[in-house]
């Protein structure tokens, strides 16, 4: 019986739609900070570090903080790891729906 | 967070995202100018002038989004993932606006004769614009960049067939034709940007 549920079974740190989101958009650009993370996502602050600090955790996206002049910046860019999950869940999605029909 | 999520459509705004504060408008109409004043003190100056824009223009342009756009929308820097065929399918296109030229200037009156190789210039100006425009728009999905491309070639096509090749005026012409209302367009997409988006909280 384990076969079929592991078969239709999606990376919960990936399925779940907050973090979802945070991947998508770290997915299409090069790399972002948290106000554009925030700004694009729609989370609150607690959320978005909430999620991220899950996903950097999981190696699927890194966080470097830096300073640029004196204005503190933190950024957030997608793993090698990270983009491999989210293509992954894309397959997995499609093929799962896929079949529905 | 809404319950139902568009993924679809957040991929898109986050790709899109350098496109909402109007900058590279006004940065192509200051582009554009410059190299028509450029052609107007001395054609062979147009490709010195071209250069440094390309070497130092987009510092400009980062400098500005360090004050304008980061602080609005958040810092981000866009994926440069674009495939080989796009480099390749961009400079076809402009050996085959080169290539119209030579058969424009064919038919109209001969290759040895330099008036119709001016008066033919806006054409390949037109569309090689235009071609930019229109990437621009496959980009950003703004109805405004895919206008400017059709404006570009319609420019082109216009002071071609009204030219008379006298000068490279016909060129000049295009140039600042274009840079005005990209310029316009470009301020009025920023003033919107600004209004609509406030400073934000800078992140720890």
């Amino acid at each position: 019986m384990d076969e079929p549920r592991t078969r239709i079974e999606p990376d919960r740190l990936v399925h779940e739609p907050s973090r979802l989101s945070i991947l998508v958009v770290l997915n299409a650009v090069e790399e972002a900070d948290f106000v554009f993370l925030q700004d694009q996502t729609g989370l609150t602050k607690g959320n978005l570090s909430s999620h991220s600090g899950k996903l950097e955790a999981a190696g699927y996206i890194e966080v470097e903080k830096m300073f640029v002049g004196r204005v503190p910046r933190t950024v957030y860019r997608l793993t090698e790891a990270g983009s491999v999950a989210l293509q992954s869940y894309r397959e997995h999605m499609s093929g799962v729906l896929g079949s529905l029909d | 967070m809404s319950e139902s999520i568009d993924f679809g459509n957040l991929d898109r705004s986050a790709r899109r995202a350098g496109y909402r504060d109007g900058l590279l408008e006004v940065f192509a109409a200051i582009v554009l100018s410059v190299i028509a004043l450029a052609w107007l003190a001395s054609p062979p100056f147009v490709g010195i002038v071209s250069a440094f824009i390309v070497l130092y223009g987009w510092k400009a342009v980062e400098k500005v989004k360090e004050r304008v756009t980061y602080p609005r929308i958040g810092y981000f820097q866009e994926r440069a993932d674009e495939p080989k065929s796009t480099a390749w399918g961009m400079l076809a296109f402009i050996v085959g606006a080169f290539a119209l030229m030579v058969v424009v200037v064919a038919l109209s009156g001969g290759l040895s004769d330099s008036a119709e190789w001016r008066r033919a210039a806006p054409l390949v100006s037109g569309l090689t614009l235009a071609a930019g425009f229109w990437y621009a728009g496959d980009h950003s999905g703004l109805l405004r960049h895919r206008l400017i491309s059709m404006y570009s070639v319609a420019g082109g096509i216009a002071l071609w067939a009204l030219g008379d090749g006298a000068s490279c005026s016909g060129v000049v012409w295009h140039l600042t034709s274009l840079a005005v209302p990209l310029a316009a367009i470009g301020v009025w997409a920023m003033l919107r940007f600004i209004a609509s988006h406030p400073v934000q909280a800078i992140d720890g």
